[in-house]
């Protein structure tokens, strides 16, 4: 790559100016909190908080590099039938191998079909969201041979999924860390400011040295590594590969990335905005639950916030174009 | 969690349950079970149960949640509702909410049963009920239908109408299967099989086909092609796991002016085909499970349970085969 310096310190500019993109959102999450913490007693809860976190840590893994992804302008539709294979496989392996060999598949797992779907897009040349489209379908396809439409009972390999190292628990942990390792290299690596630069144009991205196909194959390797884990994870919660589990992930994993500020036609979004906007799904879901609100408005609610967080930043956005 | 059912109870229902199999010879319209509850009066007064809903988007388990929190309410009990939606990751946090809001017991219609050890773990140690599906190992008892005897119901029905009608001939005997559903779909589709057997005698291999096509999406796609293969039969036996698989078939023989061909068999006897059994003289029969029922047995139980008495491991529903002669006597006047 052969950026500028003062190409680069341009992009770390419009990284921070985008910083206050997420302030309405956060200020959303604030708000929720606050009434669900006045109106249910169970909110504000040490236990509660784990439940939410730990429910959001299967979604929040594939959340990183899927940002990633979108901000290059490329999407993962795969990732929910990629975890739910991770799942069928790992329950498959560990009965029989052993829990090393389990983990090993997962990984190797994980590799092959971001290699796959990394192919396709930057060496053959399909469209990301058909790529993944195909491999949705084929993964969930696989998923339900391996287990011949069953689930599969796993033993002895609930720690990654319930194990709690100084009362944190272990999927909370492993998100933490992930998402820490996306913030550092979205913002202050070449690899994260040429994903901006390739999703905002690629051409220009090409123009000026950056190794575009290289870089958009090796997120798509991230995020199969990611959605392997995330599937690993998932089984291990449940003691139970499920070819269904995980169905509906991608659709998780895209709403949280949008409503974090991310641009589905790439070049914008921010790690923190992915995880405030995952956060305030969470959120939401636990304290509606927590309310005993009706399940169906449970989901008319969701799909309102969605709505409404949105418009609010396509309004400031307007509005800020208006000031420029 | 202790089961309340001892291990004898247990062995004597399974060996119930084998009878009851062979009581179908005799007793064609309705299977072993427990009769209905109502709720009595204030009988949960201060008490606070749960309820892992299967999804309350599927009219069934939307019936089953109504059913418990209806009786639920007559009981005084407070029931906090989760929707599990048929994911195992939303019941570990369904069951994990319940543990936090301190419920004295509940009932579990999660989908997925593998799971279920893994959701026992993370939730309160209470009685539970499961509902359909088995939910080892914290289940004190299990509700629910009673899957091969609800096949044998309308395959006996079946059986008998043939009988009566054709001396037992037919062309096909087309079963519109689930594979997805696992062991649910063996004992139901078998036992449309067995009961049918029982008066007809076996189903000739060549006259058995089966297709993954419960749904009504999929039987409106596979049935004109089934038919297509049986172009002069005038006697074609159709059974599907529930009944949306029955109206998909239905409206695929009609697409191909075929509908007076088929006599049909379905599990569910839903309220959205009510009017389909009642007017369609080739819909023979259809097991009814009463969902919007579940409540009366789920409740009074549980609340038993909680109380610390004694209640028997088998829970299961007395199925009935609903035609369109006696579906008004059990679910009143049907306006079509």
């Amino acid at each position: 790559m052969s950026k500028s310096k003062s190409d680069v310190t341009e992009s770390e500019g419009k990284v921070r100016r985008r910083m206050p993109d997420v302030a309405p959102l956060l200020g959303f999450l604030i708000l929720l909190t606050v009434f669900f913490t006045v109106t249910s007693e169970y909110f504000l809860d040490i236990d509660n908080f784990k439940n939410i976190f730990v429910a959001l840590a299967v979604t929040g893994v594939v959340c990183i590099p899927g940002t990633m992804l979108m901000i290059a302008g490329h999407v993962d539709l795969s990732v929910g039938s990629s975890a739910a294979v991770s799942g069928m496989i790992l329950g498959n392996v560990v009965n029989s191998y052993g829990i090393s060999a389990g983990l090993t598949a997962v990984l190797v797992y994980g590799l092959a079909i971001g290699i796959i779907n990394g192919f396709f897009v930057t060496v053959i040349g399909v469209n990301s969201l058909i790529t993944t489209l195909g491999t949705m379908a084929t993964l969930y396809g696989v998923a339900l041979l391996i287990g011949n439409g069953q689930t599969l009972m796993m033993k002895n390999f609930e720690w990654l999924g319930t194990a709690q190292p100084a009362g944190i628990p272990l999927p909370i942990i492993i998100f933490f860390v992930i998402a820490v390792a996306g913030i550092i290299t979205l913002r202050r690596t070449r690899f994260g400011r040429s994903l901006y630069a390739i999703g905002s144009n690629p051409n220009a991205a090409r123009v000026v040295g950056i190794r575009s196909n290289r870089i958009v194959f090796v997120t798509f390797v991230l995020s199969g590594l990611s959605s392997a884990l995330a599937g690993a994870i998932l089984c291990s919660q449940l003691s139970a590969g499920d070819p269904n589990a995980a169905r509906g992930l991608e659709l998780e994993v895209i709403t949280a990335i949008v409503l974090g500020g991310a641009s589905l036609a790439g070049g914008r979004g921010t790690m923190w905005g992915t995880i405030i906007g995952l956060t305030t799904i969470g959120v939401l879901n636990n304290g509606l639950i927590l309310l005993d609100v009706p399940t169906f408005w449970q989901r008319v609610a969701q799909g309102l916030m969605l709505i409404l967080a949105v418009s609010f930043d396509a309004t400031r956005e307007r509005l800020a174009a208006k000031r420029r | 969690m202790k089961r309340t059912g001892s291990k004898s109870v247990r062995v004597l229902a399974a060996v119930a349950a084998i009878v009851s199999l062979f009581a179908l010879q005799t007793v064609p319209a309705t299977a072993g079970g427990v009769d209905f509850r109502k709720a009595v009066k204030n009988s949960g007064k201060g008490i606070t149960i749960g309820l892992i809903g299967l999804d309350d988007a599927i009219g069934f388990g939307k019936d089953v949640h109504d059913s418990i929190a209806r009786e639920a309410k007559k009981a005084g009990a407070k029931l906090i509702f989760c929707d599990g939606k048929l994911k195992a990751d939303l019941a570990l946090a369904c069951a994990k909410t319940f543990k936090l809001k301190k419920v004295k017991g509940y009932a579990s219609f999660n989908a997925v049963a593998d799971a279920a050890p893994a959701i026992c773990k993370a939730g309160p140690q209470v009685p539970v009920i499961a509902i359909d599906i088995e939910q080892d190992p914290c289940q004190s008892a299990f509700m629910g239908a009673d899957n091969a005897n609800a096949g044998a119901t309308t395959g006996k029905a079946l059986g008998n109408y043939f009988k009566k009608n054709f001396n037992c001939e037919y062309d096909a005997f087309i079963s519109l299967e689930d594979y997805g559903v696992g062991i649910a779909n063996e004992l139901r589709m078998g036992g449309y099989r067995s009961g049918f057997a029982s008066v007809c005698g076996a189903i000739p291999a060549d006259k058995l086909k089966k297709y993954d096509a419960g749904r009504l999406d999929k039987a409106l796609e596979v049935m004109p092609a089934a038919l297509t293969t049986l172009p002069n039969a005038k006697k074609i036996i159709v059974v599907a796991i529930n009944d949306q698989g029955i109206q998909g078939a239905f409206s695929a023989a009609k697409q191909v002016g075929r509908e007076k061909d088929i006599f049909a068999g379905s599990q569910g006897a839903e309220k959205s085909v009510w009017c389909d059994i009642k007017t369609n003289p080739n819909w023979i029969g259809a097991t009814a499970y009463f969902p919007e029922r579940y409540g009366e047995i789920v409740v009074p139980y549980l609340i038993d349970l909680i109380k610390g008495k004694r209640v028997p491991f088998q829970l299961k529903v007395k199925h009935v085969a609903i035609n369109g002669a006696n579906i008004e006597k059990y679910f009143g006047k049907i306006s079509c």
